[in-house]
């Protein structure tokens, strides 16, 4: 149920399949949660309404209790009004019959109301949680997702929350006591004939047990064709023009037959089955009710008293009410494990969701900073997003595979009493470095004890060995617990480093107020990430980064940000309007914001695009700009960044083919723009990288800057820059 | 066309088992009606006054026919809705079909217009939305219908002043099932905007966290969150208003046509105008009306929200095409591959013309590069040809025969076009390149793939031809996609060849290769190149330059570079641009 592969990052619409995807999930499924917790916490949501919930329920079992009760009033009126010829107490009790059946309604109706609008409101707070949980959520979450199954849990998941709080919850309690009072009152009219009746339970057991059984299957079929009809047919959506271009229509729409056809197959198979089981409910019901009669009749006829009690007609017709109604409540309560289990897993994800760690909180005390130059310094900054501190440390790990390293070669080449000299030393080492916090004059104190070329050994290579091999659980006891933890604190970065590893290691880097930084290297040398670092996107794991003199991590991240004008790779638009886009860093729009707006887009000519269109600055812009080009939207989102001023600006150029014409117009802008500011370019284009400043060439294998300088200098070293310049327009070859 | 003669429409689209399903459910029914009576001469043969034999015979026939009926009505119904499953799955699977060839029926003007997202959720969930009226509405609706005329006739046999009591019970419950259900339509679209939109905010939150952290702009997205989620609150409380009233209603009717029942019934018995056998079977008829009324009133109400969704399919289903091929459309046998543009305008909407007066001729076997800035027209000059837009003035001739007189799939198999956006199939990278020609052999494809300089990569992949591309070919580059697309493209041998700026994302070393594989080919072929690239200017026989959708220079270069002003400062600009990388070239 949880989507194991990674999605890209696309607008995915939940669609009505998936809403329905929970409804026959099957069997228990894996929560994260204990139920108790997570019952714990839907009833958390309930408690402002204890009193109204509790009167509904109150109403609810007055209705249940009544509608229980209408038969047996029903007999009476029979056998004490209608039979014995009483006009008077038949008109009598109609009377109060009639009254009862208005009580249920209106109680029915008050406490279906009531019931409904807490499950909507409750659920209406989930999603505001919800919400407000992802708008402080640390970018890592969102990296580790698709987007699609965050909506759906915020979406979905939550409807079908709602249907537990508003109905189901409610129907299940009420169809228990429907079921024990009918079965009451029916012992009371006549316990021989309620002991016949109970026949029913076993018969109606096997019909939804075998529909469950069965039908689970036939939906997941069901389920997996309908997803094949769905891509087909968005495939030929999608891909209209290519097919039409080669005439293929006739192929395309076969294609899409078969698809559809199986989908017909598996339908016809679901409602063929059910054709054969509904029905089933009817028969056995009136069968039954003959039987009873039958029953009923032979002791009456043949005066045959058990227990002591005759059967009366109010009594056999009130019978027949009574197992006519009966399979209702049942089948409410045969369908409880499933809306049970699709609710406790529902509500898992959306408890897990509420409980992830947000983003780090801004400093108590923050700094403030009051006239902002731009420079801007990394100092010996380590960051890797596996050591990001916003992600569920011991859940990530857990999901780590078991290192390969320790094989049995190499254990069996490695004595374990060289293992406890290294154990020793470590220890040694480690004692020591807290005495001295330093690493000076270990070597030599250990030196004597241990052979000359292991003393030569740094602490840290000796605990990447240890850390390494498979230690037999024997000596593994006699390590001091001190050093136990070390080793382990080490195996787990390890596999921290194995699984992605540190995107900057030691990466230091000055970046003068006014001055341009190019950074370039091939994909996966961090080029992004350091803008991500900066903006405090992520928190470095090591050293610091500062802006003034004043460490990122000491202001808040707003103020931090509003110093930040950042163009990302990928432009993201808001469905909105062109003008609600450009504006969309103000709350409050003044005339001399608009006046503004007009004025960078002309400075960036974006102003004559807008001119052309329809509506100019007041057009819609669809789903993330859809119906604008990528260059225009890359447009937009600098024209975006660079309205609020910003100190620092950032430029991650797009890779992909922005059209010559574009290309030279967000290349002109951005070379007006960077006047007066600290400006860093992700450059993948030589004309921008050349007018740099400073340009750096990243590593992906050294995790550091490998070369840097400016252009002619760096050109003149003729190393990886100029062999990446070569590569620049060469394709790299596959992107993942 | 309403959306209730639509399901009709495609319900009869199985005839025989609709109609078999019809009579079957009749014969159900009928059954149904039949054994309550006997239920009711079964608490007869309780009456004292008779002897205890013909009591125990009466019992015991009734018991038998009880048995019986039930399982006829068993029987029956499940015939019935065996029938009814082939139906209303039917119905969906041809609303489908329906549905993908008036999408393939449709023009590229269509696809302008309408957007994708919305396109797709009209076929897959709108469709979806339906499917419970087409399956619940067909088997419950008849029988529900049937069972409530069935119970009347009951009534009717037995007694008409409670016949006359039913007749108002019934017309009183479905005048406010409809009125529940109008109330409810407004609701119901209304939760289901909200609940877009609400959506939608979430989305735009998650794909763009970045830009809503960098603005700070938490506070403002919440609001707008918070605007929806209470549009979408109050909407549903309204929705849960109106729905909650369905089962008191039903409550309250069949709580008062029971009271009537033993009143009047009782009072029947009483002065001994009616037998108790009877008013047992009218108290059964009374508690089996619950179900249909109730059932009725959910179906208007599946029926409304059915509704809107199959209005929006309609507009697809009902959107005419608008090229189409003519009557006495002439199919292409062989092609010389003259183009003759003659006098051209072409606006996407009638008020704005793209193009205006265009004319030019490229004779068979020559190339055409167009020269031209964005917006200049040069990508809606050549969609054209294929006839993909239909001239709004003038007329393109292909062998000096207008294009509107071919067959258009003939037209369509002899122009091979490589387009700026690349879109590929979720299919093997074989099946992609032989895309338009089905019956390619492995040679072919291999041949096209070399010649797009791509060959080597696929071999490089370890399921070679048989590697899947992702869906949008998401896991090749952008310049394999382009080299992909062209194979596409050649593989079809087309006459006329067009190539819009496709080889923009390929690096400059492999376009020369491609370039130089390409020039053997496009000696037998008309070549129309839309491009940036001075070498590829430099090989045309003619160069056209296209301004604001003018023609304003049209020859070949030695001609233009003296006589052209804008030619000569794109000329060198592009040169100096492109000299500027290839001197770098040089230095390494």
């Amino acid at each position: 149920m949880n989507k194991t592969e990674e999605e890209p990052k696309e607008i995915i619409k939940p669609n009505a399949s998936a809403r329905r995807r929970f409804m026959f999930e099957g069997d228990k499924s894996k929560l994260e949660h204990q139920r108790k917790e997570l019952w714990k916490w839907i009833i958390s949501y309930l408690k402002p309404f204890r009193g109204k919930f509790s009167l509904y329920m109150v109403f609810l079992l007055i209705g249940t209790i009544i509608s229980a009760l209408s038969p047996i009033i029903a007999a009476r009126i029979i056998d004490k009004g209608i039979i014995t010829g009483d006009t008077y107490f038949t008109l009598f009790l109609s009377t109060i019959y009639i009254s009862l059946i208005l009580l249920i309604a209106i109680t029915s109706y008050i406490s279906q109301f009531g019931m409904g609008k807490i499950s909507q409101k409750v659920t209406y707070e989930i999603r505001n949680n919800l919400f407000f949980k992802l708008q402080n959520m640390s970018l890592s979450y969102f990296d580790q997702r698709s987007s699609g199954d965050i909506i759906s849990i915020a979406t979905n998941d939550v409807t079908i929350l709602n249907q537990l709080v508003g109905g189901q919850f409610v129907q299940i309690i009420t169809s228990f006591v429907s079921i024990f009072l009918t079965i009451i009152f029916m012992f009371i009219l006549n316990p021989f004939l309620a002991l016949i009746s109970m026949v029913i339970f076993p018969l109606f057991f096997t019909i939804t047990h075998l529909f469950r059984k069965v039908a689970i299957g036939f939906f997941k079929e069901s389920r997996k064709t309908i997803g094949k009809v769905t891509s087909s047919i968005q495939e030929n959506i999608a891909g209209a023009k290519v097919v039409k271009a080669y005439g293929q229509e006739e192929r395309a729409s076969s294609e899409f037959d078969e698809a559809n056809k199986a989908n017909y197959y598996a339908m016809v198979k679901i409602r063929k089955y059910m054709a054969t089981i509904f029905p089933l409910i009817s028969l056995i019901t009136t069968v039954l009710t003959a039987g009873i009669l039958l029953a009923g009749g032979f002791v009456t006829l043949g005066n045959v008293s058990i227990f002591g009690i005759t059967v009366s007609v109010g009594v056999l017709s009130a019978y027949i009410t009574i197992l006519g109604q009966f399979f209702r409540p049942f089948m409410t309560l045969m369908q409880i494990q499933q809306i049970i289990e699709s609710a406790m897993a529902a509500s898992d994800r959306i408890y897990t969701l509420l409980e992830e760690k947000a983003e780090i909180p801004d400093p108590i005390s923050a700094k403030v900073f009051d006239k902002v130059d731009g420079n801007v310094e990394f100092s010996s900054v380590s960051f890797g997003y596996v050591f990001d501190n916003n992600i569920k440390g011991d859940s990530k790990l857990k999901t780590i595979k078991p290192m390969t390293t320790g094989n049995d070669s190499m254990v069996r080449r490695i004595p374990s009493e060289t293992i406890l000299r290294m154990v020793k030393l470590l220890e040694r080492m480690i004692r020591s470095k807290s005495r001295f916090k330093q690493s000076g004059g270990i070597e030599a104190e250990g030196r004597g004890m241990i052979s000359s070329d292991m003393s030569k050994m740094s602490l840290q290579s000796i605990l990447r060995i240890l850390a390494t091999i498979s230690i037999p659980p024997e000596i593994f006891e006699q390590i001091p617990k001190n050093v136990k933890d070390t080793i382990n604190e080490e195996k787990t970065l390890i596999q921290h480093e194995q699984v992605a590893g540190f995107v900057l290691r030691n990466f230091s880097l000055k970046i003068a107020a006014g001055t341009t930084l190019a950074i370039v290297g091939e994909t996966g040398a961090g080029k992004t990430t350091i803008t991500k670092i900066l903006t405090r996107f992520y928190d470095i794991n090591s050293g610091k980064i500062q802006i003034d003199g004043v460490d990122v991590r000491e202001v808040t991240k707003k103020d931090l940000r509003s110093l930040i004008g950042l163009v990302p790779q990928d432009a993201f638009l808001f469905t909105g309007t062109i003008r609600e886009n450009l504006l969309y860093a103000f709350d409050k729009i003044t005339p001399e914001i608009e006046e503004k707006m007009i004025r960078v887009s002309k400075f960036l000519g974006l102003h004559n695009f807008i001119e052309t269109l329809h509506k100019k600055y007041n057009t819609k812009l669809k789903e993330n700009g859809s119906n604008i080009s990528i260059g225009q939207r890359q447009l937009i989102a600098f024209a975006r960044a660079l309205i609020t001023d910003p100190k620092i600006l950032i430029l991650d150029e797009a890779t992909s083919s922005v059209d010559p014409y574009t290309e030279s117009l967000i290349q002109d802008a951005l070379n007006k723009a960077r006047k007066g500011r600290t400006t860093i370019i992700i450059a993948h284009r030589l004309s921008t990288i050349k007018n740099a400043d400073l340009i750096i060439v990243l590593s992906a294998d050294m995790k550091r800057i490998i070369e840097q300088g400016d252009h002619e200098s760096l050109l003149a070293l003729n190393g990886k820059y100029k062999r990446l310049l070569e590569m620049q327009h060469r394709e790299i070859e596959i992107d993942n | 066309m309403n959306s209730a003669r639509m399901i009709f429409k495609y319900w009869l689209k199985s005839k025989k088992y609709f109609l078999l399903q019809f009579i079957f459910l009749l014969l159900s029914t009928i059954f149904y009606i039949l054994a309550p009576i006997f239920i009711g001469r079964m608490v007869g043969a309780l009456d004292p006054s008779q002897t205890i034999s013909t009591n125990l015979n009466k019992l015991l026939i009734s018991f038998f026919f009880v048995v019986l009926f039930a399982l006829l009505t068993y029987f029956f119904n499940r015939a019935a809705r065996l029938r009814g499953a082939e139906v209303s799955s039917s119905a969906i699977y041809y609303l489908r079909k329906d549905i993908n060839n008036a999408i393939s029926r449709q023009s590229f003007s269509y696809f302008d217009k309408t957007e994708t997202g919305q396109l797709i959720s009209r076929t897959t969930s709108d469709v979806e939305e339906t499917q419970q009226i087409f399956g619940m509405g067909l088997t419950l609706g008849l029988q529900s219908t049937l069972q409530i005329g069935g119970i009347f006739i009951g009534f009717l046999l037995f007694s008409i002043e409670l016949m006359y009591f039913l007749i108002i019970a019934i017309v009183s419950s479905l005048i406010l099932s409809y009125y529940i259900a109008k109330k409810l339509k407004p609701i119901f679209l209304e939760t289901r905007d909200s609940f877009g939109d609400l959506t939608n905010t979430i989305q735009e939150n998650i794909v763009g966290a970045e830009v809503v952290r960098m603005f700070s702009t938490q506070n403002k997205e919440y609001q707008k969150f918070l605007k929806n989620n209470e549009r979408f609150y109050n909407a549903s409380v309204d929705s849960v208003k109106y729905n909650s009233l369905y089962m008191p209603t039903i409550y309250i009717v069949i709580g008062f046509m029971t009271t009537f029942t033993f009143i009047i019934g009782g009072i029947s018995i009483i002065e001994g105008m009616m037998k108790l056998d009877t008013l047992i079977t009218l108290i059964a008829y009374n508690a089996a009306l619950g179900f249909p009324l109730m059932m009725l009133g959910q179906i208007m109400l599946v029926y409304i929200q059915a509704d809107a969704a199959l209005t929006r399919v309609r507009e697809v289903l009902e959107s005419a095409p608008e090229i189409k091929d003519l009557p006495d459309a002439i199919p292409i046998t062989s092609l010389n591959g003259d183009i003759e543009v003659d006098n051209v305008s072409f606006g996407y909407t009638s008020g704005k013309r793209i193009l205006k007066d265009i004319s030019f001729k490229v004779p068979s076997g020559k190339i055409l590069a167009i020269l031209g800035t964005t917006g200049s027209g040069k990508s809606t000059i050549i969609n054209l040809i294929p006839r993909f837009y239909e001239v709004s003035d003038g007329s393109i001739r292909i062998d000096q025969k207008n294009i509107r007189k071919y067959l258009l799939k003939d037209l369509r198999r002899n122009v091979g076009i490589v387009s700026q956006e690349t879109f590929l199939f979720d299919k093997s990278i074989a099946d992609n390149i032989a895309y338009g020609k089905k019956d390619a052999t492995l040679d072919e494809i291999i041949e096209a793939a070399k010649t797009a300089d791509l060959h080597n990569f696929i071999t490089s992949l370890p399921k070679g031809y048989d590697t899947r591309v992702g869906e949008r070919g998401t896991r090749l580059s952008g310049g394999q996609k382009q080299r992909l697309s062209i194979a596409r493209a050649l593989i079809i041998k087309p006459k006329i060849l067009i190539l819009d700026d496709s080889t923009s994302s390929v690096d400059v070393e492999t376009e020369y290769r491609i370039q130089k594989a390409l020039s053997k080919i496009m000696k037998k072929t008309t070549s129309i190149i839309i491009t940036q690239r001075i070498s590829t200017i430099r090989e045309a026989d003619y160069i056209l330059i296209l301004d604001r959708g003018r023609v304003v220079g049209f020859g070949t270069h030695d001609e233009l570079i003296k006589s052209n002003v804008l030619y000569k400062q794109i000329y060198e600009t592009l040169y100096q641009k492109q000299t500027n990388r290839t001197n770098y070239e040089e230095e390494s």
